[in-house]
This record gives structure tokens, sequence and C-alpha cells, in this order.
């Protein structure tokens, strides 16, 4: 009856408004259902942001944004639209409407928004279509995996970086792009004009207790941003020079009595050492039963590199690991395979392999590829990290040095560093001699040019406890090796040489099995 | 069923499919077009002809090393833009002998550089399908990216390369990706093809 009624004479727009608002609400309720969340990364921090489904369609509350985007949200005309202001920009959203106002210009979505009991949703396209255009922070949006990283637009900045010495104390004001910059004397302050107001001044206010600069602060002039550079009472005179690559501007203020010298070269950068195999091996008792894991590179659908021949990586490189496991088995040490048939395995359950087997060395083989042209030879990888790693630590020294300051800034990001990645620190001396070893009997046994051993950040090698090495016999994208490569008395030899190496190894590193290792 | 409710529902389907027509046919404001908005403040407000020299790093034939060739890109006043504008010369390959260290195909998908100067790059799946592998070749193509990007601009510390919107353990099973990069300096070629400037740029 009351269906009829509804139908019937007493049809109004009001009327038909309250049924289709009452279906819209059948279909959309049961499609409320949770889905893969957004994952917000700023910085070191990380937030999830639940995802809903409606119609089949996955939907964010605009309010779980704002906090972390920060923009305003009113509403206004009856509830019924909303005002979003972040910066100058404005964006106006309509409830069921699928248009969106960016400054007066329209944005159109894959979805109309929604407001659900007072609850704004907007679909997942609106992050990038709108916020993306609108937002305060610069930030990348991934898709497929839902995630959002968010970064700082950063303008021009200019960073400043202070070093005391005993006759100068140095500031230096360091750009990304160059900028130009006038100095001027007013009292006892150096007013440092940029040229430019295109550019973000890195920090405030910095102080200095050197006597010579108290401190430098940003001050505004008009529109303009300066830098007043306030000078202490042993104040002298101050001279300033330009360094390219990057753009820095440096100001050395001299202590009262010292020259100002005028040297051609300003700063002296010493070389960045070159690198050297460590010295000394930790010493280990006992030489008895010993486990190694040897990791067949890549398999099943993972081929690896290809030669132009048709070779593949993956089987040039189980065929050497079973030849060197047969090599090893023969002396009573037991070898085992990280895969022993023709499958994908994944990097981390190799490393775990030798790990859980408490192997004493890991032996990863592999073939190598350049982009074009023709290498050949072998070489010999162990891992390098971010924590260990010589050059970098090199670079980090220089650059310290050259600007008279001690601290580190890479020591906070090596604290980060989870155990996984830890595992192999504390063996890269040895894993450094094995490599070094494994380089030089193949040179040997296949008559090539030594390419040398090399560091890089592999992550077979990463987690592994044990001295780690990673093999790349030679360069299957060159014809030559390549079919040397798919020879089984090639392959022998190589077997051999790395055979031999594990030999040398052990006797200058007797080895005892780990606790725990179990013998065949 | 009596003719008012027809009326009504035919005059709803109507204007419903009105109201979408007219949608569909507006000028498609898309979102290339209101990405307009920041990028016109700056391009409108100085029609901006500025450029900046860059090093990108390319390969060499045969090896593992890379060598810098300089390029001159239009200049940028946000740090991503720039950037973007750096990894898209490197894509593009060299202009001389070296190899182009990116594998063909491939498209930068975004570029951000997070506040502890961690620049998060995404590249599009031919990164990994077209890329011939090897460690040398890995190495190559990791740090002709890592490295063009630290060199050039001071503020980004470490590279963490995405593909298709994902974070990755390896390209192709061997250089860790799954954290950022910093640069591997050693892989510059010692000798005349780098500029003895090029040492300074590291600091």
């Amino acid at each position: 009856m009351s269906m009829r009624k509804a139908f019937g004479r007493g049809f109004d727009s009001r009327r038909l408004h309250h049924i289709f608002c009452f279906v819209f609400l059948i279909l959309v309720i049961p499609a409320f259902a949770q889905e893969q969340n957004l994952t917000v990364f700023e910085d070191s921090r990380k937030a999830t942001i639940p995802v809903q489904t409606i119609e089949g369609s996955p939907f964010v509350k605009i309010a779980d944004l704002q906090s972390l985007l920060g923009f305003q949200m009113n509403s206004v005309v009856g509830n019924q639209n909303l005002s979003i202001t972040a910066g100058q920009h404005t964006v106006i959203l309509s409830t069921n409407r699928a248009l969106v106002s960016v400054d007066q210009k329209l944005v159109s979505l894959s979805k109309p928004v929604f407001l659900v009991q007072g609850v704004w949703l907007v679909p997942l396209d609106f992050i990038p279509r709108v916020l993306k255009n609108v937002s305060q922070k610069h930030f990348l949006w991934l898709e497929s995996s839902r995630s959002l990283m968010l970064g700082e637009v950063q303008a021009n900045q200019i960073t400043l970086k202070y070093a005391s010495e005993s006759k100068y104390s140095r500031l230096v004001f360091q750009a990304v792009n160059a900028v130009k910059f006038t100095a001027q004397m007013e009292g006892s302050s150096l007013i440092l004009i940029p040229q430019t107001d295109d550019f973000s001044p890195g920090f405030q206010n910095a102080a200095f207790e050197d006597g010579v600069v108290q401190g430098v602060t940003v001050e505004t002039r008009g529109s303009h941003k300066v830098f007043r550079i306030q000078t202490g009472t042993e104040y002298g005179s101050y001279r300033t020079f330009e360094l390219k690559d990057p753009p820095r501007y440096i100001i050395d203020f001299y202590r009262k009595g010292s020259q100002v010298q005028q040297p051609e070269q300003p700063i002296t950068i010493p070389p960045p050492q070159t690198q050297t195999v460590p010295p000394t091996l930790l010493p280990s008792p006992m030489a008895t039963k010993k486990v190694i894991v040897i990791d067949p590179g890549h398999g099943g659908t993972e081929t690896g590199a290809k030669g132009p021949g048709g070779t593949l990586e993956k089987d040039v490189t189980i065929s050497i690991a079973r030849k060197l496991k047969g090599m090893i088995e023969s002396t009573g040490t037991r070898a085992i395979l990280t895969r022993d048939g023709d499958q994908v395995v994944p990097l981390d359950d190799r490393t775990s392999r030798a790990n859980n087997n408490k192997a004493n060395l890991f032996i990863s083989i592999h073939a190598n590829a350049t982009i074009r042209g023709k290498a050949r030879g072998a070489e010999t990888y162990f891992l390098s990290t971010q924590a260990t790693d010589d050059e970098s630590r090199n670079i980090a020294a220089v650059e310290n040095n050259a600007i008279g300051l001690d601290q580190a800034p890479a020591v906070q990001e090596d604290l980060k560093l989870i155990l996984w990645d830890m595992a192999q620190t504390e063996y890269l001396t040895e894993s450094s001699q094995l490599a070094e070893m494994i380089q030089q009997e193949l040179n040997k046994e296949l008559n090539i040019s030594n390419r040398g051993i090399k560091q890089a950040p592999f992550r077979v090698l990463t987690g592994a406890t044990m001295p780690a090495v990673l093999v790349e016999v030679g360069f299957i994208n060159n014809a030559e090796e390549e079919k040397l490569m798919a020879n089984s008395e090639y392959q022998a030899k190589i077997a051999t040489a790395i055979f031999r190496s594990i030999q040398k190894f052990e006797n200058r590193n007797p080895v005892a099995p780990k606790p725990g290792a179990s013998a065949q | 069923m009596n003719r008012p409710v027809i009326i009504g529902i035919l005059l709803f389907l109507i204007i419903f499919g009105a109201i979408l027509y007219f949608i569909r046919n507006r000028p498609q404001p898309d979102a290339p077009v209101l990405g307009a908005p920041q990028a016109s403040q700056t391009n409108q407000a100085s029609p901006d002809t500025r450029r900046i020299n860059v090093k990108l790093f390319f390969g060499t034939p045969g090896s593992t090393s890379l060598v810098a060739e300089e390029r001159s890109i239009p200049y940028h006043d946000t740090l991503h833009a720039q950037a973007k504008e750096v990894l898209d010369a490197l894509i593009s390959g060299p202009k001389g002998k070296l190899v182009p260290p990116i594998p063909q195909g491939t498209r930068l998908l975004d570029v951000m550089v997070s506040k502890d100067g961690i620049a998060y790059v995404d590249f599009s799946g031919e990164i990994v399908s077209n890329h011939q592998g090897g460690s040398a070749g890995e190495m190559v193509t990791v740090y002709s990216i890592v490295n063009t990007l630290s060199s050039n601009l001071p503020q980004i510390q470490g590279v963490q390369i995405l593909v298709d919107d994902h974070s990755v353990d390896t390209l192709n099973g061997h250089l860790d990706l799954s954290r950022p990069l910093k640069p591997d300096l050693s892989l510059a070629r010692q000798g005349a093809e780098v500029e003895p400037e090029n040492q300074t740029s590291t600091l």
C-alpha cells in the first residue's frame, strides 16, 4: 500500500529524492569494506590511512589526509560543499559530484565525492589529481602500492657551514644553484645581500663563540632577505671568495693581527685514499670439517643475463656450482647448493640457507654482462655497505675536515641499519681476502687479465653471517667468453680455481665448524 | 503504472543524461592541465630561460666505470623539478661515444626528495625487463642514477630506486635497492675524461 502511495498521487520531487537517497544507501552501505590501506611515509615516520571501498572503488576520508598535508577544511553552503585551503590554493568539493574546483578550474575525478554522515570521502585519484597540485609538500604518489611519500618543496636553499681556525673563522654559504652575493660592512656587522629572492635560508640564526664572529641571522629588508653577520671583539678583517660545484660563497673573518692571505687555492682537498685490503684477519682456532654454501645465481624464470648465442647465465652458474660442490665434497667438507634445480629462489632465502646451515663460507656464482661493448675476464665482489664503505667514509672525512666539523652526518644514518644489514660487516675483512684469493686463482687458471676485486651493496651478501663473496666468472655478453663458459671443461677450470682459493683461504684462516653445524 | 511516475522517471533520466553529457564534453580539465597552476606560476611570472650545467654519468663500452658528460639543461626552482630534469637528460642518453646506462624504453614516473635528502626515483618496469643483467651492467645503471643525482644536487644524500610504484629488492638479482644508496665515486673512471673539478664536486 505504501509503495503504491509513494508512486501514486502523492508523487513529488521531495519524495523522489528520498527514494533515491534510500536506494543509494542500500547500494552503498554493504559496499563499504576494508581494502589495502594507504601508507604515508614522511622522513622516518610512517602512517596508515584506511581505505574504504564504495561501489568497488577505493575511497579515503579527507580528514585523514588533512593532518598529514596540513590544509584547512570548511563546510560551505548548507554543508553540501567543502572548501579546502592549502596555502594560496582553494579547492571546492560538492557532495555526489565527480568534479572538483581547484583554484577555479575544474578537475574531474574517477568517482564522485561522497558525504556520508558528516564524513567527506574522496576517490583515491583525488590525491594525484587534486592534492598534488595544491599541497605545500611535494609528494610522490605510488598508485599500485598505495603509498604516499611526502617531502619538502624546496626552493634554492642556502645552507651555512662554519669552521674556526686559529687565524680566521670561515663561513660557507652553500646554495643548490649559484647565488650572487654582495657584502658590505654596517657598523660591526657584515651584511650579505643575495642578488636574488629566489632562495630559502636553510637556517634562521646561528651563534658562534670564537670572538671573531658572533653569529649569523636572517633579516628581512623590505621584501628581501639578507644575512647579518655580527663580528666579535677580535675581528680584524675579512675576505670573500667563491667556489663552484656546489656553488659556495665563502667569507673568512680574520682575527686582529692576522694577515689577510690571498692564496690561489683557498681550500685544498686531500685526494680520497685508495682502498686497501684490511691487513689483519680474525684468528680462528682449530681446523676441522666445515660447511660451504654455493649459490648458483638466478634460476627458473629469472634467467639472468643472456649471451648473444643464447647461453643463459642460470645454466652456466648451476653447472659450475655442481662441479665445485663435487670438488669440495671430495675433501670431506660439506657443500650445499642454494638451488639444485632450475627454479626461482629468492635472494634472502639463499642467504638464510647459508646462515641456517651455519656455513663457514658463502660463494655466489654469476656470469657478468655489460650494457655495451666487449668486456672480458672475471670479477669478484664483496659487500660494501654504507656503514663500512671506505670510499664514502673517506669522502665524508674529507668533507668534514674541509669545513672543520668533526661530526659526520653519516653517523646517524649508520645507526639506522638493522641487524640483517649489519650481519656481513663483521666478516668484511675475511670476505675481501677470500675475494682476493678467488680473483687471483681465476686469473691464473683462466689466463685472463686481472679486473680486480670490487665492492658493491649486493643483496645476496648483505645478510650473510660468514665470509661471503660473489664471483662473476666471465662476461656472457661477450661471444667468445660465452662460448667458453658453455663448455664443460672451461666450467671445470673455473670450479677448480674457486676450489683452490677456498683451500688457500682455509690454510690461512683455519676455521672450526660453527656450533650447531651438522656434519653429514 | 500511472503517468506521473513514468514522466518523473523519464524527466529524471533526461536531466541526468544531460548533466552527464555536459560533464563529459567539457574541455578535459585533467591532471596535466591542472598541474599547470604550480608550474605556470614560475614559468609565466618570469619567462624562465635560465639554464644550468650538469654532469651526467654514462657508462663506458665494455667496462663498469662511469664517465661524466656535461650538459646544459633548464633551471628549476624546486628540487624535485630539477631532479626530474636531470634524470630526463640522463635517460635521453649520451651525445658522445658513451653508453646509455638506462635500459631502452624506461620512463621516469616521478621523483620525490624527502626532507632528509633522500631522492625516491620511480621508473617504469622497462628498467628491469629491458635490462641485460650482470653485476657490471647493474652497477652502471644504478650508479649512473645515484651518482648523477647526488653530484649535481648536493642536497640529495642518497637515492632509492623504485620500479612501477614499488620498492624493489634488486633490478635483476644483484644490487640491493631496498634502501637508499649513496654515490659510489670509485666507479668514476680515473683519467682524462673526468675533469679534476669532479673531485671537488663531492664537497
